[in-house]
């Protein structure tokens, strides 16, 4: 029997991948974020929301990543911004290699701000490196406070987390200061967004730290 | 259920050592995993079995080490290991705190022989 050393990441392979995605978007000057979510957090909701406040202030495209439809690709589409839509089928999360191919269909020079909205999963999702500049924790009231504690990896991860669905609050046992103290005890200095993508409530702030991340970078 | 997407990364990259050395198999395989992601061995082997059926992956047999999450407090200095991922310092209650390990994600090494005797650890 020979050992053979090897000391090889074991996603090695979308590592690479990756870093192909990652050095397209550099040379076209674009800032990709990765929105991660679990289905039903508001991922798409918040796009509506967050897309039409951005005109002619930030050039967007969208990436839409779901096991199946084009659904929410056609809500994207309905707001006039270009869209890309992946299905992964039974893939649980998009893979670096389909941001990768999916960048040949879009305008990369004409862009500031490439928006990737992940499928619905808080796991996987946070696993997989797909070359973006940063992870966007989107998660709604609805799912309950204790989550940055049993999904440490995207919440440890993430420059920014969005807390949807904040006017279901007084209707639910969502206790807000655990959820904070939660999320802090994981990722002490991550900005943190409380909207209602049904209201509007919130949305104007987390808009304008989005046009600051593309500026600050 | 992510243990399933790290099951078939491990088989794609065995099954590429054991194309470099052929003639030999691979008869067993260490990974090291980080705490914070959650893993869970026996599902990861279990993924692992039924990702490698078929390839020149089947029959590995998974070793999977555990590499705690560690920190570095900058208000305190101290070093600590954490059983939980909640990142604050357990010396000061500090949340200043620099992550050391815990988020590998390694194939270590893999033994391969032919059966007969020791195959060349060298690459042909």
């Amino acid at each position: 029997m020979a050992e053979i050393p090897v000391l090889q990441n074991i996603l090695e392979a979308n590592e690479a991948m990756a870093a192909q995605v990652r050095s397209r978007l550099e040379r076209a000057g674009v800032v990709a974020l990765n929105f991660i979510g679990a289905p039903g957090a508001g991922k798409t909701s918040l796009l509506e929301q967050t897309l039409p406040r951005l005109h002619g202030r930030l050039s967007v495209a969208v990436i839409e990543a779901d096991c199946a439809t084009a659904r929410d690709a056609g809500r994207i589409k309905a707001l006039g911004i270009e869209v890309v839509q992946i299905n992964t089928g039974t893939g649980c999360h998009v893979p670096a290699h389909l941001v990768l191919q999916a960048l040949d269909r879009l305008p990369l020079e004409r862009i500031q701000l490439l928006i990737i909205e992940n499928v619905g999963n808080l796991v996987c999702p946070a696993e997989l490196d797909i070359g973006e500049s940063g992870k966007i924790a989107v998660i709604s009231v609805a799912e309950g406070d204790d989550k940055p504690q049993k999904y440490p990896m995207l919440f440890r991860q993430c420059c920014a987390v969005v807390l949807n669905k904040v006017d279901l609050i007084p209707h639910t046992d969502f206790r807000r200061e655990r959820f904070e103290g939660d999320l802090r005890t994981i990722n002490a200095d991550v900005p943190l967004f409380g909207v209602s993508c049904r209201t509007g409530e919130g949305v104007d702030a987390w808009v304008n730290w989005l046009i600051g991340q593309t500026t600050a970078r | 259920m992510h243990e399933y997407t790290i099951a078939e990364a491990l088989v794609g990259q065995i099954e590429r050592i054991a194309r470099e050395h052929p003639g030999c198999m691979v008869r067993s395989a260490v990974v090291a995993i980080g705490g914070l992601r959650r893993i869970v061995p026996d599902i990861l082997r279990f993924g692992f079995e039924g990702a490698a059926a078929g390839t020149a992956a089947a029959g590995t047999d998974l070793v999977v080490e555990h590499v705690p999450i560690r920190i570095h407090c900058h208000r305190c200095n101290a070093e600590s290991e954490l059983d939980e991922p909640i990142y604050l310092c357990p010396a000061c209650g500090h949340g200043d705190v620099a992550a050391l390990s815990g988020d590998e994600l390694i194939l270590k090494s893999v033994d391969i022989d032919n059966g007969r005797n020791s195959c060349s650890a060298e690459h042909p």
